[in-house]
Order: C-alpha cells, then structure tokens, then sequence
C-alpha cells in the first residue's frame, strides 16, 4: 500500500481540484474573518469572529471533501488508471484504503489552510478571545475525526461510483441533505423553553406594552425526544460541525465515538462493494 | 510447450447473457496471441477477467503457474502489463509524469527507465504536453509504455488498432513485433481487424458466443489456408470420381461444389466430367486468408446451431 500512498500523494501534490479547494477554504476564512471584523467595528460591539468561526470550516468541510474525493477518484475511472493498480497485483482493498487515506490527508490540508487563514490574519486583527488551549486541542481533536468519518463517506462514493459526473453530484447532494438534516434538527433544540408574550393597553389614552408574561413553547423539544435529537445531532458529522461551530461541544467522547463507527462501518462496507465491483 | 496463460471452463454472465461460456485457451511462452471474434463475442470480458477488473462466475485460470484463486495470483500480475480498451494514462498529466506515476504505483526504485521507455514508444520529445493534447495514437503509445513500465513478460493489448489511422496502425504493429522480437514478451492482443492481426500473431483463438471455438497456430493456419480452386457442377459425385481418378486432393464443401488443392489440368478435368454428362457451372481460384477462414469458421458454427 505504500507505494500506492506514493503514487497517490503525489498525484494529490499536483492536482488542480486539490489545490483549488485548498485556496478557496484560505479565501473563504479570509472572508469569514474580514466580513465580521467589519460588522463589529461598524455596529461597536467587541470582536468576537475568532469565537464564531475558528471552526466554522465544519460545515464546509464536508462538502469540499465530497468535491475532492468524487473528482479525485473518478478520474481515476474516466481515465482509465485504476485499471493499471489493478493489473499490476494491487489489491482493491490496498487501493480503497490508500484512497481514503489520501482523502483524508486532503480534508486535513483543506482544514489547516482555513485554520490558517484565522491564524495569520484573523489573531493579529481579531485578537484570541475565546478558547483556552485545552479547549481549541479538544474541539481541534473532534473535527480531527470528523473529517476522517467524512473521508470515508464520500471515498466510498467515489470509489463506488464509477462515474465521475454521477459521484460529484451525488456525494454533493448527500452532503447538503445531510447538512440539512443536522440544521433542522439543531433549529428544533434551540427552540425556547418558553415565550414571552407582550400585551397591548391604553392607559391614559397612552398605548402600552406591558411586561412580557411567559408561556411554554409547545414546539420546544423536551424529555427522551431531546436526549434522542441531541445524540443525533452528535452522531452526525454535520451536527458536530454545527456544534463545533457554536461552540457548543459537550460530549467529545461520544462524538469521537461515533465519528469512528461511522469511519469503521462505511470503509468495510465500501471495501466489501468495491472487492465485489465489476470494473470496466 | 510451456504456457504463460491458461484459462479454464471460464463462465462470466452480466445479468441474463453469458458473456463468456466454459472458455479454455493456451497461449504459449514468446507467442502473438491473437483473439479474434465479433464485437460482443466476449474478447473485452475474457482480458477483464484475466486482468483482475472481473471475476469470474466459474472456472479459473493459471497465469505464470499460479491459479486465479490463489494469493499468489497479484505476485504474477506483476509480470504483466495491459491495456484494456482505451489507454489508461491520466490526461492532465505528461508522458513522463505518466510514467513517473506508473513507476511509483510500481514501487520502482528510481526513474531510470523513463527515457528509454518514452524512446521505445517513440514519445521522448513530446516534453510538457499533456496527453489530453496527444493524437488516439500517441495516447495508445502512452498506454503501452505504462503498461510496460514495470518490466512485463507478458502484455495483454485489447483492439490497439481501434481508432487509428493507417500510419498509426503500422507504428502500434511495428511496436508489437519489436516487443516481441527484442524483449521476448509474449503478447495476447484482440482485434477484428483479421488483416492486421494476421501480420502479428503467431497463434490465434477464435471465440464466438463467448466460447473459444478453435486455436490454431499461424503455421497450421497456413496450411490450412492454401490456394484452391473452387468448381461448381451439375453432379459432385462426378467430379469427385474425376478427381480421384486424377489423383488431387479436394473437399466437397456442398452438394454441387468442391475445392481442388494444387494445380491441374482444367481441360483434363473438363474433359472427364464431359464424359459423365456433368456440367461445369463455374470454376475460381480462391486464396483463402484469415478472414475466409473466419467466416467459414463462424459459418460452420452457424450450420451447426441451425
């Protein structure tokens, strides 16, 4: 598998797809940080865009990745080159792990550069003000395996979808369900307890609005329903990414946890299915 | 005879049409190969299946002594190179990137080779371009250096001639000879072009319905193929006792018509019939070629079936 990590790396050092995702998640935190700055400065509040998106590239993660491994891989089938792996004695099981290793390796690169960007410029402007250490290496270790679960995911489309118009589309399209997914549900838990509800009287020929009363928020989601929407949200690699990027992370070891079942289940799978792949 | 490749009773189905049926072939040590068949006789599954793209339903084959099931199968596969189909070369990349690629997919210690394998294939001075900007026959260059990067002993080429201009159909043959020739690899190539493939091959396997249905040596194709004189008549069984009587070797090949090997005397023959009452209708040489045989071969299949 080495010498396919070899041959891999090198294809992903010269690849265009992967350079330009890597420079777009640059721009794109460069933008993050630019735009809020700005917002703050002009409304006086104080800066707080490295606490809002230092980790806000975890709802775009997932989708430059799925971009990546389904064009990266499938050139790999519309031109014809995973043949030559084959031919040669390579395994398909030593193809399809080098092959997520690889989106892996890419889906960290494409973090680092965002990471990067709120580094070098977003620090010196912004100023740090929100995570301690600890905090930033805990929640850094969750998007760690966040991405890996996403490697995965869209590696056994790509691998699995032979062509490459198909697998961009489609893992495209998983991800922004997905994402949806994960926001519907977040919306749900952050419904209020309570509402307030404002009364309108005239006293004194003077309209009114007396002191807010609450009344429960019938759409508030309590009980076993919460405890069962939150463990989704954690399970999900886009609800972590919305909870990394609220900082509203709790429960890092199950978020871990679940980042590597869903990496063990789908990379078996998608080894099984591509062992099984009639190729062309 | 020692053979790099056999296969056995292969089967492989894509839902309800067997693409290949109890398929057996041989090819020996140092041979051109040529497997000829009509599009969709089952050439392209046959070299997916030998080349680990497939597997097969049943059966198996032995490739340098090891069987397809066993694990030492991938060390094998490392003596072969192939192109199936179209030329597996990444398009945004250079000939000698594609190479390098190839090289470290290989595990190659250094890049030696490159040069001599671009020079071998005739690509040295296409430098930057990408071969997204090469012609089919550059590209189908590009994809036999890959595929013979790593060495091979043994290269399996499917229709190399498809889509090229003449020039570049003489460059691929000149290649394939050269191989052959020089580096002694033994070469298993499909093609429906017969006329081009009989300037290569020195055995032949032709498959039909996804059977192989005869395999034959170039030499013993020859024989086969020899000049005759094909005489229609009113009554055979006249001019098969003429022909006798004359001592030449014929074979009836239907109820009014024979094929007379070697040369005789017509008027000789005319003047035997004449006396039996039997008519001659018509009477041409015919220089049976690869083709001819292929299509008698195929007819005869054809009859059988009916």
């Amino acid at each position: 598998m080495s010498r396919l990590l070899s041959a891999g790396f090198m294809r992903l050092w010269k690849s265009r797809v992967f350079w330009t995702l890597v420079a777009g998640m640059f721009l794109w935190s460069l933008f993050m940080v630019y735009g809020n700055h700005t917002e703050c400065i002009a409304k006086g509040e104080a800066d707080d865009t490295l606490t809002n998106f230092f980790f806000g590239y975890g709802v775009i993660i997932g989708g430059a990745v799925s971009i990546f491994a389904s064009l990266f891989f499938g050139t790999d089938y519309s031109d014809g080159t995973i043949r030559n792996k084959i031919i040669i004695g390579h395994s398909r099981k030593s193809i399809y792990m080098s092959n997520f290793i690889i989106s892996v390796a890419a889906g960290v690169v494409m973090t680092a550069a965002w990471i990067l960007a709120m580094l070098a410029v977003g620090v010196p402007v912004c100023g740090w003000n929100g995570f301690d250490a600890v905090q930033a290496l805990v929640y850094l270790a969750v998007s760690f395996f966040m991405i890996v679960a996403f490697a995965a995911v869209f590696t056994a489309f790509g691998m699995l979808l032979s062509n490459r118009s198909v697998a961009v589309i489609v893992s495209f399209l998983v991800f922004l369900f997905w994402l949806q997914c994960g926001a519907y549900i977040y919306s749900r838990l952050r419904e209020p307890e309570v509402e307030p509800i404002y009364t309108m009287v005239t006293k004194d020929g003077v309209e009114k609005i007396t002191d807010a009363s609450y009344i429960e928020n019938p759409t508030y989601v309590r009980g076993t329903q919460r405890e069962v929407y939150t463990r989704i949200l954690e399970f999900m690699p886009t609800g972590q990414a919305l909870f990394l990027m609220q900082n509203e992370v709790t429960d890092v070891s199950f978020m871990i946890f679940s980042s590597l079942v869903i990496t063990v289940a789908v990379t078996l799978g998608g080894i099984v299915c591509f062992g099984r792949k009639d190729l062309l | 005879m020692e053979y790099v490749l056999t296969t056995d009773a292969l089967c492989k189905s894509y839902k309800k049409h067997k693409a290949l049926d109890n398929f057996s072939m041989h090819i020996p040590k140092g041979a051109i190969y040529g497997i000829v068949g009509k599009n969709g006789a089952g050439k392209t599954t046959l070299i997916r299946l030998i080349c680990g793209l497939q597997m097969p339903d049943s059966g198996g084959y032995t490739l340098y002594g090891c069987e397809s099931k066993s694990g030492e199968i991938a060390k094998a596969r490392r003596r072969m190179g192939a192109i199936v189909e179209t030329p597996s070369v990444y398009l945004d990349m250079s000939a000698r990137d594609n190479i390098r690629e190839q090289y470290r997919v290989l595990g190659m210690p250094s890049y030696d080779g490159i040069d001599d394998l671009l020079r071998l294939v005739g690509l040295e001075g296409t430098g930057g371009k990408k071969a997204k900007h090469f012609s089919l026959g550059m590209r189908q260059r590009l994809g036999i250096a890959a595929a013979l990067a790593g060495g091979p002993d043994f290269i399996i080429l499917d229709e190399p001639a498809n889509g090229l201009d003449p020039e570049g159909i003489v460059e691929i043959r000149e290649l394939i000879l050269k191989l052959n020739k020089e580096k002694q690899i033994t070469v298993l190539i499909s093609s429906h072009i017969l006329d081009e493939l009989s300037k290569l091959a020195t055995h032949y396997g032709f498959i039909d319905g996804g059977r192989l249905i005869k395999e034959i040596s170039a030499s013993e194709l020859e024989s086969l193929c020899r000049k005759c004189t094909r005489v229609k008549v009113s009554d055979i069984k006249s001019l098969c006792l003429a022909l006798d009587d004359m001592g030449l070797e014929y074979a009836a090949v239907s109820e009014d018509t024979a094929d007379i090997y070697g040369a005789f005397s017509i008027s000789a023959l005319v003047e035997a019939l004449s006396r039996n009452k039997c008519e001659v209708f018509s009477m041409d040489g015919r220089d049976e070629s690869l083709e001819s045989y292929y299509i008698n071969l195929l007819g005869k299949r054809g009859e059988v079936k009916v």
